[in-house]
C-alpha cells in the first residue's frame, strides 16, 4: 500500500478522464461556429466535475456496505421510478418524449439512471447469496422479476431504449453468477425468436409491397395497385381477413378483389422470398413442428424420471424450447398486430435508404457523417453533419455523440475514442476478477456489464448495426444523470479494487 | 492477504466465474473489432462516398436560370436603343413565411385554406397541396411553399388588403417573358411555359427551366434559352444560407433580330380584327417577311404566365376558336382567282404548243357550256363571277377583270397538264420551309391522285375547275404568297424567313445573320411576265381591285384578288377572300413589297381581303415614301361578287 493515488486506479482514471473531455470537447466544438451558445458543453464540464466528486465519494465508501443496503438502495430507486410517473413530480422537458425527470431544485434527475445502478448492487448481492443454489430453477428466474420492475416502470415513462437496456445487463450477470447455461440459452432463444423472427417477417412483407404493387399494374389493376399503395403494410393484414381502417372507415374489398389480391400476393411470396420466410409464415407447418418437438421433449423427460438418465438433458431442453419457440412464434403471428413504425423502426438500421423518415432517417445521416470523416477527419469545430442548433444528424449531442467524433476526428480519433471507452469495462473486468470476494466480483462484473452494453448498443446505433433505440454513450454524450451515474460506477469499482487487499 | 480456503464447490465456482469473466473479457474485444472493421468500412472503403452523401445533406447546388434571349424587330440598333418585341420581366410569387407558424403542418393547412378561400381559388386548384403529409415532407426538407404563382394585381392588392394575410407570406419575384405586341404577333413569337415529360426525358431541360412552346420560342429554343449556371451553397441546419460558390454564371440566351416591322405587323393585326384570316408582308427580292398575322390570335402574355387558372381559361378560349392555328402557314385553300395568273403563266410560256397569242380572245356571256362526250350525261354549265358577261377580252383583261369563262377556256384548251406541271413547278405543293414550327404543304392533284382517291378518271370538268383555282387543288397563304413573289422577281423565289440576326447579347456581336437564299428560279420569258405584271397592273388600277387599292395615299398596287368558294357542310356556301398584289408597281424589285390577305369567309376578294391589304401598303409605305408616276384613275370596276359555280369540291376547305 504505497500512496492514496496509487489506489484510485490510475488508468482507469485515466480513461474515464480523456472520454469525458472528449464529450465536452465534441459539444464545445459542435457550437463554435454558433452565434448564442446553449452552453452544453460547459453544463457537461460542470456535470463531469460533480461525477468525480461522486466517484471519489464512492471510492471512499466500503462496496460491501453497498450490498447490505442493496434491498434499500433498490426500493428507493423504485420509489423514485413511481414518483417519476405522477404528473406534478415527473418533469418532461420538451412536450414530446418520455416523464424520466424529477426536478431537484435547478437540476432535474433522469431516475432511470439510478434504478440501473440500483439494480446492478442488488442483482450482484442476489446472486452472491443464492450462488449454490443458482441451477434452481426459482432462483434463476427471481433476478428477472427484480430486473422486471423497473423495466416495466420506465417502459410506461415511455422510454423503451432504457428499458431494453437492463435486459443484456441481466444476462451478462446471471452468465456471471454462474447460471445454468441451458436455462440462458433456453431464454436467450425464446427472446430471440419471439423477437426477431416476427421482425423478420414483417420486415419481408414491407419489402414486398413494391413488388406486388407492380405484379398489380403489370396485370393492369391500377384500382387495387393504388389501394395497395396506400394502405401500405396493412395489406397483409386485410388478406388475413382483419378489418383494415383506411381513411377512418374500415376498408372493404369485394370478394373477387379480395381473391384475386391474394392470388396476387402468394405470386409475389412466390417470386421473390426465400425458404425461410415461406417456413415461418406458414402457421399449421409451425404449430405442428412445435408439438411435435415439445411432445419428443416430454418423452425424454418421462424417459429421464424413469430410468434416472440425467445425461438427456442436454437434449429435452433445447427440443422442449425450440417447441415452445416455434409455437410463441405462431402466437405472435397470430395475436401480435405490428404497427408498421414499429416495424421500421426496429428493422430501418438494415436498409436505412429504403425508409426515408423517421428511425430511417438518423441512420441515413449518421452514417455519412462518420465515413465523411474520412482517416483525419474533417477537424474540430468542421462537423458540418453534427454541429448547430438543429444538426443534420438528430441527437448529435446525446445519443448520436459518437458520429459528431468520428466526423471530426476520422478514423484515427474513433479507433481512439473507442479504444479508450472500451478499456473501461476491461479494465473493471481485471478488477472484477482480482477482487477477494464473490460480491466484489459481480458487483464489478454488473456495473462492467451495465457500462459496456451502453458502449456498445450506442456505438452500435450509431454505426448502423443496430436497430435505433434511445441510449447514451457513456461518459461522452450530453446529459447529467447518466454521466454522474455512470463515475460513479466507476467509483464503485475503484472502490472494489482499493479493497482487494483489505479484510 | 491470507490465503483463501476453497471447498471444492467453492473452488467450481470459483473457476467457471472466472472462466465466464474470459468469454466476457473476449466479447469487449470482439466488439471493439467489429466496431474498428465498421469504422473501416464506413471511413476509409466508403469515406469518399460516404463523403458525398453528408455534401449533399449539408450543401445544396443550386440553378442559377439564365434569361431567354430578346426579340427585335428589323429596326433594331443596338439592345439599349431598341424597344424589343419580347423582353424579360419578373412577376411576383407568393411564398409562406413558415418560421411564423413554427413549422406547425396543422396551423399552416388551416392558414393555406384560408389564404385560398380569401382569394377565392376554387378548391380543385390547390387541394393536391394541402395534404398534412406534404406540407410536413416540405418542412422536413426545408423546401419553401408556394402558395401562387404569377399574382394577378387584383390578387396582390387584396392579399395586402388583409393583414392576417399579408403578415404570413413573402412575395418573390420570379422571371417572367413579356411579348410588347401580345397577340398581334403571337403566331410569330409563339409562348412559352414549364417543359412536359418528353422535353426533360429527351432534351435534357431541367423541370424549372422555360422552354418555347410554339413560334420562334420553339423553333429558336435552343439559341434563345441560354445556359444556366449554378451555385452551391452551404446552409447551416437553421436552414440559412452560410455560404455561397457561384461555380458558373448564368449565359443569356441570344437574341434575335426580326425581319418583322412592328409597324406593318400591327397594321395587319388590326386590319384582321374582325375577320379569321391572315396576312402575309414580305419582301420579294430578299424573302424577308415583314409581318405575317394571323386571326384569331391569342396573348403569349397569359400563356406564358404563371397564373394557372388564367392560363387555364385562355387556353381553352383559344383551343375553341382555334386560335392556336397560324392560317398562313398551317392551313390551306383553295386560291381561287389568285390561280388564275399561273394559268395565264402556264399558256403564255407553252405558247407555242397549243397556238397561244396574249393578243388571243374568248367571249364571255357568263357561261361556259362543257359538252358531253356522252349522250347520257348532260351538258355541263359553269358561270362567270359576272353575270352579265365581259364580253371580249385577251389576257389583260381577262386578268383585269378576272374573267373565269376566259380562263375557262383558256384551260381546256390548255390542259390540266400544263396548269399543273407549272404549280409544282412553283411550289404550290412543298412547304416554303419558313423558320416557324408546324408548317403544312400545300395541295396540288394529279391524274394519277384522282384514279387513286376517287377511282375516276381525270375529267375535263375537273380541268375546267381548276384552270380558276377550285377543285381539288388547295395551297397555302404563303405558298400562293411565293407564286406572285417568283412574278414580281421575274422567276427567283428567295426563302422566306423571320429571323435576320442572331446576337450576342452581351458584346451585341453578330452571331448568324440569315443571308437571303434563291430556293427556286423557274426561267419565265419576258414576255409573259411583261403581259402578266400588266394584267395584275390593270387589277389595282382600273380591275376588280381598284375599288379599294387604286387610292392617292397609295403606290401603284399590283395584283390579284380571289373569291373562293367553299361548301360546308350544313352550313351555307360562302366564300373566302384573297387578295394577293405588290407595290410599287414601278419601282425596282428591292424596294417592292408584296402582301397577300387571306380573309376566311370574306364575301370577296376585294371586298374582305383588299381594305386589309390596303392598311397593310398603307404601313409599309407612309405618304412620301413612294413616288407615284401615274395618275390615280378614276374609273374602277364593280367588286368581284360571290356566284355559285356548277360544282365545288366538298372538302375545298382543308385545314390542319
Amino acid at each position: 500500500m504505497n500512496g492514496k493515488i496509487e489506489k484510485l486506479d490510475i488508468p482507469l482514471l485515466f480513461c474515464v478522464v480523456v472520454a469525458v473531455t472528449c464529450g465536452v470537447v465534441t459539444l464545445y466544438t459542435q457550437e463554435m461556429n454558433l452565434s448564442e451558445s446553449t452552453g452544453k458543453w460547459y453544463k457537461q464540464a460542470f456535470y463531469a466535475l460533480i461525477g468525480f466528486v461522486a466517484l471519489f465519494a464512492a471510492s471512499r465508501v466500503n462496496y460491501q456496505l453497498l450490498g447490505s443496503y442493496a434491498l434499500v438502495i433498490y426500493i428507493v430507486s423504485i420509489i423514485l421510478l413511481i414518483l417519476t410517473l405522477i404528473k406534478g413530480i415527473g418533469y418532461l422537458p420538451t412536450e414530446r418524449g418520455a416523464r424520466s425527470w424529477i426536478k431537484l431544485g435547478p437540476f432535474s434527475l433522469q431516475t432511470s439512471e439510478f434504478a440501473k445502478l440500483a439494480t446492478v448492487i442488488l442483482l450482484g448481492q442476489y446472486l452472491v447469496l443464492k450462488e449454490r443454489e443458482i441451477k434452481s430453477l426459482t432462483v434463476f428466474f427471481v433476478p428477472f422479476i427484480i430486473v422486471l420492475i423497473p423495466m416495466g416502470l420506465i417502459a410506461i415513462q415511455p422510454d423503451f431504449g432504457t428499458a431494453v437496456s437492463f435486459l443484456p445487463i441481466l444476462f451478462a450477470m446471471l452468465f456471471l453468477g454462474g447460471a445454468d447455461l441451458m436455462h440462458l440459452g433456453s431464454v436467450l432463444l425464446l427472446g430471440a425468436f419471439t423477437l426477431c423472427i416476427p421482425m423478420y417477417v414483417e420486415y419481408t412483407k414491407l419489402t414486398l409491397i413494391q413488388p406486388l404493387v407492380e405484379l398489380l399494374l403489370k396485370n393492369n389493376r391500377s384500382d387495387l395497385s393504388s389501394l395497395v399503395n396506400q394502405i401500405g403494410g396493412k395489406v397483409w393484414l386485410l388478406l388475413k381477413g382483419k378489418t383494415v381502417i383506411y381513411r377512418d372507415v374500415p376498408l372493404e374489398l369485394s370478394k373477387k378483389n379480395f381473391y384475386y389480391l391474394q392470388e396476387m400476393a402468394d405470386q409475389v411470396i412466390e417470386e421473390n422470398t426465400n425458404f425461410f420466410f415461406r417456413f415461418f409464415i406458414n402457421d399449421n407447418l409451425l404449430l405442428w413442428l412445435g408439438i411435435t418437438f415439445l411432445l419428443v421433449s416430454l418423452i425424454l423427460l418421462i424417459i429421464r424420471f424413469a430410468r434416472g438418465a440425467v445425461g438427456f438433458r442436454k437434449y429435452y431442453i433445447p427440443i422442449g424450447m425450440l417447441g415452445i419457440c416455434l409455437l410463441a412464434v405462431v402466437v405472435i403471428n397470430k395475436t401480435v398486430p405490428f404497427r408498421e413504425n414499429q416495424v421500421i423502426r426496429l428493422t430501418a438500421f438494415i436498409n436505412p435508404d429504403q425508409f426515408k423518415q423517421g428511425a430511417g432517417y438518423q441512420l441515413r445521416a449518421s452514417k455519412p457523417a462518420i465515413g465523411s470523416g474520412k482517416f483525419f477527419g474533417k477537424g474540430l469545430g468542421n462537423g458540418e453533419m453534427t454541429e448547430g442548433k438543429i444538426p443534420y444528424v438528430p441527437e448529435s449531442s446525446t445519443d448520436f455523440i459518437f458520429a459528431s467524433w468520428a466526423e471530426q476526428t476520422g478514423f484515427l480519433g474513433s479507433v481512439f475514442l473507442l479504444f479508450i471507452l472500451l478499456s473501461i469495462p476491461l479494465r473493471g473486468l481485471q478488477v472484477s476478477f482480482e477482487s477477494k470476494d464473490r460480491f466484489g466480483s459481480l458487483l464489478a462484473a454488473g456495473i462492467v456489464a451495465l457500462i459496456f452494453f451502453h458502449m456498445f448498443i450506442n456505438i452500435g446505433i450509431v454505426m448502423g448495426l443496430l436497430p435505433v433505440t434511445g441510449l447514451p454513450l457513456s461518459f461522452v454524450s450530453y446529459g447529467g444523470s447518466h454521466l454522474v451515474m455512470s463515475m460513479t460506477a466507476v467509483g464503485i469499482i475503484i472502490s472494489i479494487k482499493i479493497r482487494k487487499y483489505a479484510n | 492477504m491470507g490465503k483463501r480456503i476453497y471447498s471444492s464447490l467453492e473452488y467450481k465456482i470459483d473457476t467457471s466465474f472466472k472462466y465466464r469473466l474470459y468469454f466476457f473479457s473476449g466479447l469487449i474485444f470482439l466488439s471493439f473489432i467489429i466496431f474498428v472493421a465498421q469504422l473501416v468500412n464506413l471511413q476509409i472503403i466508403h469515406g469518399s462516398e460516404n463523403a458525398l452523401k453528408a455534401e449533399q445533406f449539408v450543401r445544396r447546388s443550386e440553378s442559377l436560370p439564365a434569361a431567354r434571349g430578346q426579340i427585335y424587330d428589323r429596326n433594331f440598333r443596338t439592345p439599349e436603343k431598341s424597344i424589343p418585341l419580347v423582353s424579360n420581366s419578373s412577376s411576383l410569387d407568393i411564398i409562406l413565411n413558415t418560421s411564423l407558424f413554427k413549422n406547425d403542418a396543422k396551423k399552416i393547412q388551416e392558414f393555406m385554406i384560408l389564404f385560398y378561400r380569401s382569394l377565392g381559388i376554387t378548391k380543385a386548384y390547390y387541394e393536391s397541396e394541402l395534404s398534412e403529409e406534404k406540407i410536413k415532407k416540405k418542412l422536413r426538407s426545408k423546401s419553401q411553399i408556394l402558395l401562387l404563382q404569377g399574382v394577378s394585381k387584383k390578387q396582390h392588392e387584396r392579399i395586402i388588403s388583409f393583414d392576417n394575410l399579408s403578415r404570413y407570406v413573402m412575395f418573390i419575384p420570379t422571371p417572367k417573358r413579356i411579348y410588347h405586341m401580345g397577340p398581334a404577333l403571337a403566331h410569330i413569337t409563339g409562348y412559352v411555359g414549364l417543359p412536359d415529360i418528353n422535353d426533360v426525358k429527351n432534351r435534357e431541360i431541367k423541370l424549372y427551366q422555360l422552354v418555347g412552346k410554339s413560334g420562334l420560342e420553339i423553333q429558336y429554343d435552343q439559341y434563345l434559352r441560354g445556359v444556366d449556371g449554378f451555385r452551391i451553397q452551404k446552409r447551416n441546419s437553421e436552414g440559412n444560407i452560410e455560404e455561397e460558390r457561384i461555380v458558373e454564371h448564368a449565359r443569356m440566351g441570344n437574341n434575335l433580330i426580326l425581319t418583322i416591322d412592328q409597324k406593318i405587323q400591327y397594321a395587319a393585326y388590326s386590319a384582321l380584327k374582325n375577320f379569321r384570316g391572315t396576312a402575309i408582308a414580305l419582301k420579294p427580292a430578299t424573302g424577308e417577311i415583314l409581318a405575317l398575322a394571323s386571326n384569331p390570335s391569342f396573348d403569349p402574355n397569359i400563356l406564358s404566365g404563371k397564373n394557372k387558372q388564367e392560363r387555364r381559361e385562355h387556353y381553352a378560349r383559344i383551343m375553341k376558336n382555334r386560335g392556336f392555328l397560324n392560317l398562313a402557314i398551317q392551313s390551306k385553300f383553295p386560291p381561287a382567282s389568285t390561280f388564275k395568273t399561273l394559268v395565264g403563266l402556264a399558256a403564255l410560256e407553252s405558247e407555242h404548243k397549243i397556238n397561244f397569242q396574249p393578243s388571243q380572245t374568248f367571249f364571255c356571256n357568263s357561261r361556259f357550256i362543257l359538252k358531253s362526250s356522252l349522250a347520257s350525261v348532260p351538258d355541263q354549265e359553269f358561270l362567270c363571277w359576272d353575270k352579265k358577261g365581259h364580253g371580249n377580252n385577251d389576257l389583260i383583261h381577262a386578268l383585269e377583270k378576272s374573267c373565269s369563262v376566259y380562263f375557262y377556256n383558256l384551260g381546256q384548251k390548255l390542259g390540266a397538264d400544263a396548269i399543273l406541271y407549272y404549280a409544282k413547278l412553283f411550289g404550290l405543293d412543298k412547304r416554303s420551309n419558313i423558320d416557324l414550327p408546324g408548317e403544312v404543304e400545300g395541295f396540288v392533284p394529279s391524274k394519277e391522285w384522282k384514279k387513286r382517291a376517287y377511282g375516276t378518271k381525270w375529267f375535263e370538268g375537273d380541268t375546267i375547275n381548276l384552270s380558276i383555282g377550285q377543285g381539288f387543288i388547295s395551297v397555302t397563304p404563303i405558298g400562293m404568297a411565293l407564286f406572285y413573289a417568283a412574278l414580281a422577281n421575274n422567276g427567283k423565289v428567295y426563302q422566306p424567313y423571320i429571323v435576320s440576326e442572331m446576337r450576342n447579347p452581351l458584346d451585341n456581336s453578330i452571331l448568324y445573320k440569315t443571308q437571303p437564299r434563291v430556293i427556286r428560279d423557274v426561267p419565265i420569258k419576258v414576255s409573259t411576265l411583261e403581259v402578266l405584271k400588266a394584267g395584275l397592273r390593270a387589277v389595282g388600277k382600273t380591275g376588280t381591285a381598284s375599288r379599294v387599292l387604286n387610292q392617292p395615299d397609295l403606290p401603284e398596287i399590283a395584283g390579284k384578288t380571289g373569291t373562293a368558294q367553299t361548301r360546308r357542310r350544313g352550313k351555307s356556301s360562302s366564300n373566302h377572300a384573297w387578295f394577293i398584289g405588290y407595290a410599287p408597281y414601278n419601282a425596282p424589285v428591292e424596294q417592292q413589297v408584296l402582301v397577300a390577305v387571306f380573309v376566311e369567309h370574306g364575301v370577296g376578294g376585294s371586298v374582305g381581303a383588299g381594305p386589309v391589304a390596303r392598311e397593310i401598303f398603307k404601313a409599309a409605305f407612309p405618304v412620301g415614301t413612294f413616288v407615284r408616276t401615274d395618275k390615280p384613275e378614276t374609273v374602277r370596276m364593280d367588286e368581284e361578287l360571290p356566284q355559285s359555280y356548277e360544282e365545288t369540291s366538298e372538302d375545298s376547305e382543308e385545314e390542319e
